[in-house]
């Protein structure tokens, strides 16, 4: 029985082994790899893995070469490359159910390279490409070569615990763009309802699925319900008290927070470093001081989960961070001392009979491990060296406060102070890169309600600056004319009301100040006139305090989970859509609140449209001991990313 | 979750018309199909090896069981001196075996396609991995079984040092007379030994398969007492033998009347515990033979070691080496562009360098000619 506490990515791994196990019922289920019987024994035999390229990036966040061989894969090979006949081995097939995967798997069948394939498939195989693949099975007379085939839906790529992708390249870009007709919207959206199936299934629990109404999000919802809904087995299983709520989003509801600057570790990673796929890679300049400075590429695999420095202190701010880490590399760097004196002094006539030498035993053998956590500890501090690097080049705490604070509205009532502080950012040379300044442009553009009059006064300010740059080096001037479209891209949006216009967003975001149980409603509005004023002179206080603090103020993902999960009345819980699989038809959720309903103890929220790592740590805000949030999106961007998609379409 | 869509499959692949056999494929060349018919042997050995493998396993994690019970019954120390026994012999078994096996597979591994080579190789990994795995549980099991002795011959001491507490103790370690002391005077407790189990430590030596009522040999024990050995910790496997022998060979000083003394008192309070030689006896018997097996098992670990070493570094992503050899082959060419710019570009360098080479040939040829 999976807990409700089980993650996705362990849902993920256990489902992977089970498939290594050759999708055996029988198959027992090992907690960790060292109770494996040994490879080649008959619960754990000798395969040959094959993949391709999607399946690859599955594959690879999660298992190790290391990992791979204890289940007892020996070679893992790419479906595309030339492969050499391996008799008498069977071979696990893992790949897209595309109509060229399955010629070459056909292929590889007739010409009796293996010795049994076990197919197994990413997502569902239809049924006219089932009966091509046997047409040419059984041409080719090599069906007994074909040992099963299964249908996997494991078609997302799982990050850490709790991220996930679809992987879907350019998807703003296609989902938002006048080329993309009717029936591709459709192909797309069945392809995002797929890969949401299959989140579902890995975990096992028929989950509860809200929307917006309207566009691309109520789409995938019925379309997810639809899948569910029909599906044999899924329905047969479990039905489990605590039930996982999907909570379905598009990404023009908030286009503040893909662009916005972040302060917290591992998302100014991703936006200042090239991070891909929990890889990061920088230079390092060694010797600045010499005559040829030399640069080394750098390039380190982190681990979100198992890192324990990592995963304690990514989403901290960025100043916490560094400073943890050193003290963290200190306290090690003391102990290794301690036991490196303890081994070269070690006095051997003191007391042998007592524990002397056992310490001495335990302290050699927790050298290795204590020196690893050191390594550990290094790697990070070259990480938040470049990031730091980044950052001071960029000034990119300024472009921050600034943009929170448009953000959190404290110019709202002063929209010529905004303008005015934006110009004197935009136009000093020295600041950041044009992309910093073409984010602050767009924050702005998005916060406040400025006329389009104003948004091309600060665009000719910004093409002003850059010209100099922009006529030396030819990717700046890209990055500017991009950045234009951008904003032009915005100002047709806004013109059109397909964004939520300012207000609305700053009022979300001001109605529920950090960390406060919203009883409000409760209170009377006498208690509340009297207590607005005192609340304004507090709220302006704190503001200064947690702004010196680096506190960070919810997204709209973040507002509009926690009112699902809590069931707020008076917000999202009543307006949007509640789609019940186990229900025919929608459910009204006036009739539901009337009634008890079970505490979310799970939610997903994904975001149609490219998500990023800042909006991922903001939703980890609401996340406690008894609610788990998992994130995921059609696929997971940077700032830079984002504005070239947004570039595209304006 | 998955769906199985096998048996949709099959009625599927049934319906349609039956095709053309396939062609007799990859089993064309003839010697390409002996060395397939060599992998094959060699994938069937490696099985077996598995097998094997995780039988020890299995016997291995009873042994820990046993011993992880503490203070055990005799019927329980007999079990375990029978695994031990056991699993040292399949340990040594298998270590032959995989040896044999690997070289085996380094011959195949050039008749056969590199992918098959590197399968064969892995596999080969894989087995020694856990092979290795499985020596070093032993390793830990053993110490484990030491110590936990140990433990005991301390709270035996403690339970007669009260009891004796009265007595005038100009020999503190009275008491070690129960120990069951193995080689010469360092066994693990650091107790001057006794011999109570002659029969390990000489192999010539049969002079008491029983231990003898007093259990003192000769002039053996006065030596002992008197010499009273400095209390050394017990991690010197290897040197067991050596001290037991030199203990033997060191010539024993005439016994003094105050030595004589001793020995009396020895024998009175021996007699007491004449019940307990049993088994204080059978423990001896294990620890020694414990002792014995580690000793010999010392070649193997280091071996062992050696062979973790080497793979301990096997942190990998799965799509790591195409990078890396994207990123070599890009590196290389702009190395190989440049060097050829240059070259073109510089005449006096391609100059330069040709006849350096020219110069060197001539060396060559003249000197070895």
């Amino acid at each position: 029985m999976t807990t409700p506490e089980m993650s996705l990515k362990a849902a993920q791994v256990k489902a992977v082994h089970r498939m290594l196990a050759f999708n055996e019922e029988s198959a027992a289920t090992y907690d960790n790899d060292f109770s494996l019987p040994p490879a080649g024994s008959s619960n754990n035999q000798w395969k040959i893995l094959i993949y391709d390229a999607a399946c690859r990036s599955i594959i690879s966040p999660i298992l190790s070469v290391q990992q791979l061989r204890r289940r007892g894969v020996t070679l893992h090979l790419l479906l595309n490359s030339e492969r050499e006949a391996i008799p008498d081995v069977p071979a696990i097939y893992f790949c897209r159910p595309t109509k060229e995967n399955l010629a070459i798997i056909a292929q590889d069948c007739a010409k009796g390279l293996y010795a049994r394939a076990h197919l197994n498939f990413v997502t569902k195989l239809d049924r006219e490409l089932m009966e091509e693949f046997a047409k040419l099975v059984v041409q080719t007379g090599s069906l007994d070569k074909v040992a099963s085939v299964h249908d996997q839906y494991l078609d997302y790529v799982c990050l850490e615990k709790r991220l996930f992708s679809l992987h879907k390249v350019n998807s703003y870009a296609i989902y938002n763009g006048s080329g993309t007709t009717e029936a591709m919207m459709e192909q797309a959206m069945t392809d995002i309802a797929y890969g949401l199936f299959s989140v579902v299934a890995t975990l096992g629990h028929i989950p509860i699925i809200r929307c917006p109404k309207g566009g691309a999000p109520e789409m995938v919802a019925r379309k997810l319900n639809r899948m569910i809904s029909e599906h044999p087995t899924l329905l047969r299983n479990k039905s489990s008290i605590t039930r996982p709520l999907v909570v379905i989003l598009d990404r023009n509801a908030d286009l503040i927070t893909p662009i916005q600057h972040t302060s917290t570790y591992q998302a100014l990673i991703d936006d200042l470093l090239k991070h891909q796929a929990n890889r990061v890679e920088f230079e390092v300049v060694q010797d600045p001081d010499s005559n040829r400075p030399k640069k080394t590429q750098k390039r380190f695999d982190l681990d979100p989960d198992e890192d324990r420095f990592y995963s304690a202190h990514k989403f901290q701010p960025f100043p916490e961070a560094i400073e943890s880490n050193g003290a963290e590399l200190q306290e090690v760097t003391a102990r290794e001392q301690e036991i490196r004196s303890k081994t070269g002094g070690a006095d051997p006539a003191v007391d042998p009979l007592s524990s002397g030498a056992n310490d001495l035993a335990n302290a050699v053998e927790s050298l290795p491990a204590l020196l690893n956590r050191k390594k550990q500890l290094e790697i990070h501090t070259s990480i938040l060296q470049a990031v730091m690097n980044e950052v001071a080049a960029r000034d990119v705490p300024q472009f921050y406060e600034l943009e929170s604070a448009l953000a959190t509205g404290t110019y709202k009532n002063d929209p010529a102070k905004a303008k005015q502080k934006v110009l004197a950012f935009v136009g000093d040379a020295d600041k950041g890169s044009v992309e910093d300044k073409i984010r602050l442009i767009m924050v702005y553009a998005l916060t406040t309600a400025a006329k389009t009059a104003e948004l091309d006064e600060v665009g000719t300010a910004l093409q002003q600056a850059c010209e100099m740059k922009a006529a030396q080096d030819a990717s700046v001037r890209q990055v500017l004319s991009n950045g234009l479209k951008a904003i032009s891209y915005l100002k047709k949006l806004r013109s059109m009301h397909m964004i939520p216009s300012a207000a609305d967003m700053l009022q979300e975001l001001q109605a529920t100040p950090g960390g406060e149980k919203s009883s409000s409603h409760v209170f009377s509005s006498l208690m509340a006139k009297a207590t607005t004023q005192a609340t304004d002179l507090l709220a302006k206080a704190t503001d200064k305090v947690t702004s010196m603090l680096g506190k960070i103020n919810k997204h709209h993902a973040t507002v509009v989970v926690e009112n699902l999960c809590e069931m707020k009345p008076g917000t999202e819980d009543e307006t949007y859509l509640y789609l019940d699989p186990k229900v025919k038809g929608d459910v009204d959720v006036i009739k539901l609140q009337a009634m008890t309903r079970a505490t979310v103890r799970e939610a997903i929220a994904f975001v149609i449209g490219g998500g990023c790592y800042g909006e991922y740590q903001n939703l980890q805000m609401v996340a406690n001991d008894r609610r788990q949030i998992s994130y995921g999106s059609t696929e997971l961007l940077n700032a830079s990313a984002f504005l070239s998609q947004v570039g595209q379409l304006g | 979750m998955s769906s199985n869509r096998t048996h949709e499959f099959m009625a599927l692949a049934q319906s349609l018309p039956a095709g053309s056999p396939p062609p007799t494929s990859a089993n064309g060349k003839k010697g390409d199909s002996d060395a397939y018919q060599e992998l094959r042997n060699f994938h069937t050995t490696a099985a077996g090896i598995s097998r094997d493998i995780a039988g020890t396993s299995a016997l291995l994690s009873e042994l820990s069981n046993l011993v992880r019970q503490g203070f055990a019954q005799p019927q329980d120390q007999a079990r375990m001196n029978q695994l031990v026994m056991h699993i040292k012999s399949q340990i040594e078994g298998l270590n032959g075996r995989l040896d044999q096996a690997s070289n085996t597979m380094q011959k195949q591994r050039r008749k056969v396609g590199q992918q098959a080579g590197e399968e064969a190789a892995n596999m080969m990994d894989g087995l020694k991995s856990t092979f290795a795995e499985a020596a070093s549980d032993f390793k830990k099991v053993l110490q484990e079984r030491t110590d936990n002795m140990k433990e005991e011959t301390d709270f035996q001491k403690q339970v007669y040092d009260y009891n004796n507490a009265d007595d005038d103790d100009p020999i503190p370690n009275m008491s070690s007379l129960y120990a069951p002391p193995v080689f010469g005077g360092a066994n693990s407790n650091g107790f001057p030994a006794l011999d109570l189990t002659s029969s390990l430590m000489s192999p010539g030596d049969n002079t008491s398969s029983l231990p003898r009522p007093h259990g003192i040999s000769s002039s053996y024990s006065g030596s002992d007492i008197r010499q009273r050995r400095p209390l050394e910790y017990n991690n010197s496997y290897g040197s067991q033998n050596s001290l037991g022998g030199s203990l033997y060979s060191t010539a024993q000083p005439p016994l003094t009347p105050l030595d004589i003394q001793r020995m009396e008192e020895e024998r009175g309070l021996q007699q007491q515990l004449i019940p307990d030689q049993d088994y204080l006896q059978q423990r001896a018997d294990a620890m020694s033979q414990v002792e014995s097996n580690i000793v010999e098992l010392g070649t193997i670990f280091n071996k062992l070691a050696v062979m973790v070493q080497e793979h301990r570094e096997m942190v990998q992503r799965v799509d790591d080496n195409v990078q890396d050899a994207n990123t070599n082959i890009n590196m290389s060419m702009e190395v190989l562009t440049d060097t050829l710019m240059s070259l073109r570009t510089n005449r006096m360098l391609a100059f330069r360098v040709f006849s350096v080479l020219v110069l060197f040939i001539i060396a060559f040829i003249i000197f070895f000619a």
